[in-house]
């Protein structure tokens, strides 16, 4: 095994089996790769076909880990990618802002608002404002919109990852995107 | 609010959500009277939710990624009608559209004729490095003159669009032609005929198509054949690999991706196809699939998705070609054969080789026709398909939708810019480089990267250019470069070499992250815009901890002034640090004399070509730059680097190293206070075996720049190679011990493993895959008995870069352990003959081999080696009398004799400097 696949396997076998401090050193190390693969993909380097998210972070979990690896600690690894692209796309979208303001000669190609949905109004820099504010009610729904809206997980995967049902993913979800969709919305009304 | 009644409130809203939402909608009017009493604020929350959940249907529906993908997609251009203009072309009509951008017909208005412009579509473009290349190969191979490579007239850029305007051929793809019906043998051959004379033309001059299918090939009505697209393979590699790695490793299903890179996966090289490096060989594979489909009429290689169709290429032979076309000769199915071999060392070597094969089968056939003729009905050895040559008989096709007609041969390319109007170099620089560079600055450079205790660090990173245009581009680096040369020997400054800043090209960066990155306090961003003669350059500086700018700076200047740029700079910078020099930087500080405009815009581009990689166009603005200017320091320092690198990389050869040395002396004599100089002068010593000189060359480096990382590194090195291993792993620490790119770019501490000290060395690996890292994985773990573990990783970096000199040693110990001796011999005896014919001076590597050798029990093939190695400067003793790998040889006479040598050799150096 290579030297970073095999450390980041321990580290997160370390971090599954409750060493927190695990998760600091895994953390930079997943995020170059993410960053790395995701900006290829906002800067539209391939541009005939898609990469979905959930193949970015496969991508990542494949580059990164050893394939044996037990399935908790999969999830655990795909749980730290969703915060982790958040982070980066994050990142990406002010960095698009700063540049508009700026006036620089960066395309922009990005109209945010799509991103997060045809209706809303804000884009995905107050999606982040808001999704911070759900969280600070319920931290659980913050979590479970941030693994399945930038992570790209799976209902079942996302459930694992709680440690919930499917069906409280679905209910939680309902709740978690009619209070942000009204968050996203107060502008308007 | 309180915490608790918040949480409190909280779960009370969801509660009624959950329970109104299961209701019916008329019945939740009730239930909400019924349970939120008198709390209106708390009815008209749930209500308010209520609402919008029905309105959510499309919101965070999907992963934001995919959605930007997406969005992006839709977000091409549309097509340009009739009639418009783009720069001097008037479009007239679409000829058709492809992966990499859609065709023209358009009239060029100035000269009066017609032309195809290619629109490349934007997500080529925006990699400008990329483009640069591209445009480089494509007018390399256009300049050429053959008459079977398309002539390319202009790159340009207008209107956010960036095209390429070339003859226009009138004609039709192959891919059309074999759409359209199966074609005859002769013409098969003919066109192959063309083909492989068009890629000997290129390949004698380092250029490799990297993309050869029936797309990028036209047949004119008159059957002349056109190759198109020379290095266009180049604006889509990165992507191309990327897809590549990913479907090849198999991924879930949920990945599985028809279509984009099919089309030129089918015709991909095994090599391509794994991501390594491709050289002309991978040209002849893709040719041989050609020829394979234009006489069966099927594709070699095909499959339902990318990934199919890699793994047919990498593993499955396709079937004969006479089971599809039972004409079809035997010597043509050996041609086919010989072209689409797995293994590129068992395929034609040459695309000449291939020709001359073509050629005579082609005399053959038409010699047999005329048999033929004069003694009917007896027949040749052949076929029915043998007729004579009949080059129309391949025109019965109809254009159909994307054909892509293009022009007639006449003039020469238009833009002969001298940078692009070179020939040949380019292709082969950057192609073989790219694997060398990585393994190559792995190995023993850019370790760069100093760090002080007191003094402030500083990156200096590339300008950005607020204009799109390819033309300044050049300046982004270089002038950051200059700047970092002209305060690179402030000692109360310590600033990070270019080839760390480097990556920040182009980008948008966070100030923090790269501050961390490169372990610096400052950064000094800058970019500039240029318009006409006039230029405007913005600099800031800023101080990263607190996050506060010192100072911006706007400099308005005419751009025969240019060089003024990095002093000003260079002061603004020790003002805004409040920097104390001694009266000896302060007078190197002064202004550089004005040079010749010219001369400095040379320099300025040969830093930038030497950046990207592309040494001999480097080196001959370079060149022309001392040519004009002979007295400026920073040109000879870097046209010395440039011919050191490219001798290191075997492009160039011994004679490319006593150039280096004659550069540097020139720039040492010239400014003797430039730090750097000194410091490549040194690496040059070392390497070619003269570690003695080039010691006290770096401490007076040091003495100047006490914190230069990348001078205490090459200390480490010319120690390590001296023998003084615990003196080299302290250089080595200091030169990381702040500076965490170092361990990334920079090989292993080898002074551990010579130490003995085994886990050490394995914890002193960088994380990263390259194969030198891998190999020295294996290696430390061959050295502690890990067997198993050496041979997957030997076997790993093999199968990665055969042919890379420790990959070689890797493998051949790789078989010992297999017990394929013979195995391991023949690859080491290949070795052998590479270092011999291309002049191999890296002694240390040599050392490898001797080593394997020894493993292997070739004891006088490993003395040689060794005293190849010891004579070469590599006179480590105190490894060698300890190094377990060469216990076969101990009892050897000429193994004491040359240990007496290395012996003695290191005990002058230890006494001289020690």
């Amino acid at each position: 095994m290579p030297p970073e696949r095999q450390l980041v396997t321990q580290l997160l076998q370390q971090w599954g089996s409750g060493n927190k401090a695990a998760l600091d050193e895994l953390m930079p190390i997943v995020y170059e790769q993410l960053r790395k693969l995701a900006s290829k993909c906002l800067r539209a380097e391939r541009p005939d076909h898609t990469l979905r998210a959930t193949a970015l972070v496969n991508e990542a979990y494949l580059r990164l880990v050893d394939a044996d690896v037990a399935w908790e600690d999969r999830v655990h690894f795909f749980a730290v990618s969703a915060r982790l692209l958040r982070r980066i796309l994050i990142d990406h979208a002010k960095a698009l802002k700063r540049d508009k303001r700026g006036g620089g000669a960066e395309k922009v190609e990005l109209d945010e608002a799509v991103l997060v949905g045809p209706q809303a109004t804000g884009g995905i820099l107050e999606l982040d404002e808001a999704l911070q504010r759900l969280s600070a009610h319920d931290q659980r729904k913050g979590a479970l919109v941030e693994l399945l809206f930038f992570g790209g997980l799976t209902y079942d995967e996302a459930a694992a990852a709680l440690e919930i049902s499917p069906a409280t993913v679905h209910r939680e979800l309902t709740m978690a995107k009619a209070w942000l969709y009204r968050e996203l919305s107060h502008g308007l009304s | 609010m309180a915490l608790s009644s918040s949480s409190e409130h909280w779960r009370r809203l969801e509660g009624l959500f959950y329970q109104a939402l299961d209701l019916e909608p008329e019945a939740r009017a009730a239930f909400l009277d019924q349970s939120c009493g008198t709390d209106t604020e708390l009815r008209k929350e749930v209500e308010g939710l209520l609402k919008s959940a029905e309105q959510t249907m499309d919101f965070l529906q999907k992963p934001v990624l995919d959605a930007a993908q997406e969005i992006m997609n839709q977000g091409r251009h549309d097509p340009i009608g009739p009639g418009t203009e783009l720069a001097h072309y008037k479009i007239i009509s679409m000829l058709g559209a492809g992966g990499m951008g859609e065709v023209y017909l358009a009239e060029d208005l100035r000269l009066k004729r017609k032309v195809a412009i290619k629109l490349l579509t934007p997500a080529l473009t925006r990699d400008e490095r990329g483009l640069r290349r591209f445009e480089h190969e494509a007018h390399a191979a256009s300049a050429l003159n053959h008459p079977n490579i398309l002539t390319i007239y202009e790159f340009g850029y207008a209107d956010g669009l960036h095209f390429i305007a070339s003859e226009f051929i009138d004609g039709m793809t192959l891919r059309h032609h074999l759409a359209a019906c199966r074609m005859e043998l002769s013409a098969a051959i003919d066109i192959a005929i063309q083909i492989a004379s068009a890629l000997a033309a290129a390949h004698t001059s380092g250029i490799v198509h990297r993309d050869i299918k029936p797309d990028n090939v036209i047949v004119r009505n008159d059957g002349i054949v056109k190759v198109l697209d020379f290095g266009i393979a180049k604006l889509n590699e990165k992507q191309i690999g990327e897809t590549i790695r990913r479907t090849a490793s198999a991924i879930a299903s949920s990945t599985s991706e028809p279509g984009m890179v099919i089309g030129t996966a089918k015709y991909m090289s095994p090599e391509q196809a794994r991501g390594l490096q491709v050289d002309a060989r991978s040209d002849i594979f893709s040719l041989g699939a050609v020829i394979y489909e234009m006489v069966t009429g099927r594709e070699a290689f095909s499959g339902e998705t990318a990934s199919d169709v890699i793994a047919e290429i990498l593993k499955t032979e396709p079937p004969a070609p006479v089971d599809f076309a039972p004409d079809v000769p035997h010597e043509v199915e050996r041609m086919i054969s010989k072209a689409i071999r797995k293994d590129r060392e068992n395929r034609y070597q040459t695309a000449k080789d291939l020709l001359i094969d073509l050629q005579d089968f082609k005399k053959e056939m038409e010699f047999q026709a005329k048999l033929q003729l004069s003694a009917r009905p007896g027949r040749g050895s052949g076929s029915k398909d043998q007729k004579p040559v009949a080059t129309a008989g391949i025109g019965t096709a109809r254009r159909g939708l994307g054909g892509h007609p293009l022009f007639q041969v006449d003039d020469k390319p238009l833009a002969t810019n001298f940078l692009y109007s070179r020939k040949t170099w380019v292709g082969l620089a950057i192609l073989l480089f790219t694997a060398l560079l990585v393994g190559y600055a792995a190995l023993r450079k850019s370790h760069s990267v100093p760090t002080a205790q007191q003094p402030r660090s500083l990156a200096i990173l590339p300008f950005r250019n607020l204009k799109q245009d390819p033309e300044t581009d050049f300046l982004g680096f270089s002038l950051a470069d200059a700047v970092i040369t002209k305060v690179g020997y402030i000692s109360a400054l310590t600033v990070r070499p270019s080839s760390s800043v480097d990556k920040y090209r182009n980008q948008i960066i966070d100030p923090k992250k790269v501050a961390t990155d490169l372990n610096v306090d400052t950064l000094l961003t800058g970019s500039f815009i240029k318009d006409g003669d006039d230029l405007r350059i913005t600099t800031q500086l800023v101080d990263v901890k607190p996050d506060k700018i010192l100072w911006q700076d706007s400099i308005d200047l005419k751009y025969d002034k240019l060089l003024t740029v990095q002093d000003r700079v260079a002061q603004q910078i020790i003002r805004g640090l409040e920097l104390n020099l001694s009266p000896a930087e302060a007078a190197n500080l002064k202004p550089d004399k004005p040079i010749n405009s010219l001369a400095y815009e040379y320099y300025l581009r040969g830093v930038d070509l030497y950046s990207l990689n592309e040494f001999a166009p480097a080196i001959e603005l370079l060149q022309k730059s001392v040519a004009l200017e002979p007295n400026y320091a920073p040109t000879w320092a870097h046209l010395g680097r440039a011919y050191t690198t490219n001798a290191s990389l075997r492009f160039g050869g011994r004679e490319d190293y006593n150039k280096a040395q004659v550069a540097y002396e020139k720039a040492i004599a010239l400014n003797p206070a430039l730090v750097e100089p000194r410091i490549y002068m040194a690496n040059l010593l070392t390497d070619t075996g003269r570690v003695e000189q080039s010691v006290p060359l770096l401490r007076s480096a040091l003495q100047t720049s006490p914190n230069n990382a990348e001078a205490h590194w090459e200390l480490g090195y010319a120690y390590r190679f001296g023998g003084m291993l615990r003196e080299s792993v302290a250089e080595c620490e200091k030169a990381r011990q702040n500076n965490p790119q170092v361990k990334i770019n920079s090989s292993a501490l080898n002074s551990y493993l010579y130490l003995g000290e085994y886990d050490k060395f394995m914890q002193s690996l960088p994380v990263n895959d390259s194969t030198y890292i891998l190999f020295y994985h294996g290696f430390g773990a061959y050295y502690l008995g890990n067997y198993e573990q050496a041979s997957k990783d030997f076997d790993r970096a093999y199968e990665m870069e055969p042919a890379l000199l420790p990959a070689d040693v890797g493998k051949a110990l790789s078989y010992s352990m297999k017990h394929e001796n013979q195995m391991g011999l023949k690859l080491l005896h290949e070795t052998e003959n590479r270092i011999e014919r291309q002049g191999v001076t890296d002694a240390e590597g040599i050392y490898k081999v001797a080593q394997a050798y020894a493993v292997l029990g070739d004891k006088p093939s490993a003395l040689h080696m060794l005293e190849h190695s010891i004579g070469g400067g590599f006179f480590c003793y105190p490894y060698f009398v300890r190094d377990p790998l060469l216990q076969n040889l101990r009892n050897e006479a000429e193994f004491q004799a040359l240990m007496d040598q290395a012996r003695h050799r290191h005990d002058q150096f230890k006494v001289s400097f020690f």
